[in-house]
């Protein structure tokens, strides 16, 4: 009894009663969920089921509503209290938190290597020099070094998402936020990005990722959460949930997301 | 009627004077109306609700007054208020008011255009607001405002010709002096139209050499 | 200092007759300028190059000098080249109204070039006149996309009209500056006449609204 709670590896993202509204409407309706280190934790759901905004929230480009508490490795995220919200503060806790988004987001008038290099030189993570040569070794690990002075209108969508999960790296975050990262590419690049996370997986590093690509969901997800209208319907390791779903809206997901694929 | 171009050169000296005393007012009123109308556009989208609607009524006053009554009020008004100035600097004063204002929307315009992921994924890197204003913001905005600025630097310039109505003695002015003294009005004003339309014919070709410079990769 | 708004009680009777002034060469200037916009604006995208080429140097001329030389031109060369007589009013509004036909006409040009290729090609293909074709086709279609920014830039006109007091029309800035020198109060009589364009732009705002309003609606009943 003592082992096993010995070798239980420490939480890294922990959310509490997270509730998110617009105006009336409750979009997310008193998220708990606990996510230890280095887990690859799938969130999947129709469109409006609230898993986008769920994703947003833990980083704050959507603000929770108050009473909502998000730790990230210990510490707090933002403010329980949205008045007491201190900007600077929240930049530098974003820092440990790396995002990718379906468009990229790549900042046109910067190359591939200046993308990468923006957020820590902004912090100041060291000397111009130490920060390229980083940057290098980021964007080697997603294959894409020897383009590295490219600018993102030169590459294409499966090579700026990748670029940007360099750039999201680059502040050696403690946790990955993935938004729908393949929804906007070509059938065909899909698979050099999917590898690209593979490979982070295997890493060790903590993920979250809202996908639509159920074989991903199920080979590297650790863990499987179904969403539907701002709630946790179904939660577990991917065989369970994928294969023997215990809800009747998780089926009906399922059945209609495996078939499209 | 007669048309006597050698007129003109009795009047050269004032002539060029006035020429100078009008770049100089135009280059006086750009230079300050950039950082101003940026910082009002900026303002403006801030996201800081006092500090856009303090922008918003600023933009929205100065631009429902002619631009005459603002020369007026820098003209009469400061030295009623105590401030003496030459009307050189109270032309520059009202026109860079009044510039300002117009230019502030020309420019949130090209600042608006910038698409929303561009600032979320700013936000999730952190970077800091001064930071991201000058490395992605307005380097992404430079092509798309550079059209409207050349346009609103164009009608500054033509702007500048009021100036002659509170005594500043620019190129209208100095072409009108010379005018009332030799009622040669053809000569006078058709110099005055030329040079304006070389200025302003200048101003386009420099327009297009710039969008050529800050076009995105 | 303290203002003194006491000096409108003597002085705005002769303000007052400056205001309307001011309203009558605006509106002269709208009136005359509307029609002759659409015939610049059909100028400028005309098919025929010398009509087009006319048009786009005349256009070029005179956006690029400032209205107040043209209006200088208007009072001091145009009646000895014409060989007549032009008082100061007539000769502000004529100058208003070139500048504003070809400062209109590119707003019509930019809306008619907005008109997708096909409904020209449609109307050439069902052998439409094409007086008839323009009027009853091309042109509703351009008019939604050209009666904002014609609003906004009419606002612009009705300010820009100050300067008529430069040839000696005795509208509302001018008179406002002769009270000035007479009184010495220019706060009180500059922020009652700032206070009396911000009214005129309201309304044309409110203009503004309810005619977008109307041709939505009549766009909304027509499909």
């Amino acid at each position: 009894m003592s082992d096993a709670t010995l070798q239980q590896p420490p939480t890294m993202l922990e959310l509490i009663g997270l509730r998110k509204s617009y105006g009336q409407k409750l979009v997310l309706k008193g998220i708990d969920l606990r996510v230890p280190k280095g887990q690859v934790v799938s969130l999947i759901g129709s469109s409006g089921s609230g898993k986008s905004t769920l994703l947003r929230c833990i980083n704050y480009l959507e603000t929770p509503d108050a009473g909502s508490a998000i730790k990230v490795d210990g510490q707090q995220i933002g403010s329980d209290d949205p008045r007491n919200l201190s900007m600077r503060a929240l930049r530098r806790q974003r820092t440990e938190i790396g995002m990718v988004f379906q468009h990229f987001n790549l900042f046109p008038n910067m190359t591939a290597l200046d993308n990468v290099c923006e957020a820590p030189l902004a912090h100041r993570r060291g000397s111009k020099a130490e920060i390229q040569a980083q940057a290098m070794a980021l964007l080697e690990r997603v294959g894409l070094a020897e383009r590295a002075g490219h600018y993102p209108s030169q590459l294409s969508g499966g090579q700026q998402q990748r670029v940007a999960i360099a750039r999201a790296l680059a502040m050696k975050p403690k946790l990955m936020l993935f938004d729908e990262v393949t929804s906007a590419l070509d059938p065909e690049l899909v698979d050099e990005v999917l590898k690209v996370m593979r490979a982070l997986a295997e890493d060790g590093m903590t993920m979250i990722v809202v996908t639509h690509e159920m074989a991903f969901a199920e080979d590297v997800g650790d863990r499987v959460i179904f969403m539907a209208d701002g709630a946790i319907l179904e939660d577990g390791n991917p065989a369970e949930v994928m294969r023997a779903p215990k809800a009747e809206r998780t089926r009906t997901f399922l059945s209609r997301a495996l078939r499209t694929r | 009627m007669s048309f006597d171009p050698q007129i003109l050169a009795a009047y050269l000296p004032e002539l060029w004077k006035g020429l100078r005393v009008t770049l100089w007012l135009f280059l006086a009123i750009m230079g300050l109306c950039t950082p101003i109308a940026l910082a009002i556009a900026l303002a403006r989208i801030s996201g800081r609700p006092w500090l856009a609607w303090a922008a918003a009524t600023y933009v929205n006053v100065i631009r429902s007054i002619p631009l005459l009554v603002i020369l007026f009020f820098t003209f009469y008004g400061l030295p009623v208020a105590g401030i003496y100035v030459s009307p050189f600097t109270a032309a520059m004063i009202g026109l860079t008011v009044c510039t300002s204002a117009y230019l502030a929307e020309d420019l949130r315009a090209g600042l608006m255009a910038i698409p929303r992921g561009q600032y979320e994924a700013a936000a999730a890197m952190g970077l800091p607001p001064g930071r991201f204003v000058a490395r992605v913001l307005i380097p992404q905005a430079l092509p798309v405002m550079c059209a409207p600025y050349f346009t609103r630097a164009i009608v500054s310039l033509k702007a500048t010709s009021i100036a002659s109505m509170v005594a500043v003695g620019e190129l209208t002015s100095e072409s009108m002096a010379a005018l009332t003294e030799t009622y040669r009005a053809a000569e006078f004003l058709g110099f005055a139209a030329v040079s304006y339309l070389v200025i302003s014919s200048l101003l386009a070709l420099l327009q297009a050499a710039v969008q050529r410079a800050v076009r995105l990769p | 200092m303290e203002l003194d708004f006491s000096v409108w009680a003597q002085r705005w009777p002769y303000l007052l007759d400056g205001l309307w002034m001011t309203l009558a060469i605006s509106g002269a200037v709208l009136v005359i300028s509307a029609p002759l916009a659409v015939v610049a604006g059909l100028a400028l995208v005309a098919r025929n190059r010398v009509i087009r080429g006319a048009a786009v140097t005349l256009s070029w001329l005179v956006r690029g000098v400032p209205p107040l030389i043209i209006l200088f031109i208007c009072y001091f060369v145009l009646p000895v080249a014409l060989n007549l007589r032009l008082e100061p009013v007539p000769a502000a509004i004529a100058g208003f109204v070139i500048y504003n036909t070809f400062l209109f006409g590119e707003l019509v040009a930019a809306g008619l070039r907005a008109v997708p290729k096909g409904q020209h090609e449609a109307v050439a293909a069902a052998g439409l006149p094409p007086l008839r074709a323009f009027r009853r086709v091309i042109l509703p279609q351009a008019i939604p996309s050209i009666i904002p920014p014609y609003v906004s830039y009419a606002t612009d006109m009705v300010k820009g009209t100050a300067l008529a007091g430069s040839i000696g029309a005795m509208e509302l800035v001018t008179r406002a500056s002769q009270t000035i020198i007479a009184t010495n109060r220019p706060f009180e009589i500059l922020i009652g006449i700032a206070v009396i364009y911000g009214l005129i732009d309201a309304c044309l705002i409110v203009l503004q609204t309810w005619s977008e309003r109307r041709w939505a609606s009549k766009e909304a009943r027509r499909a």
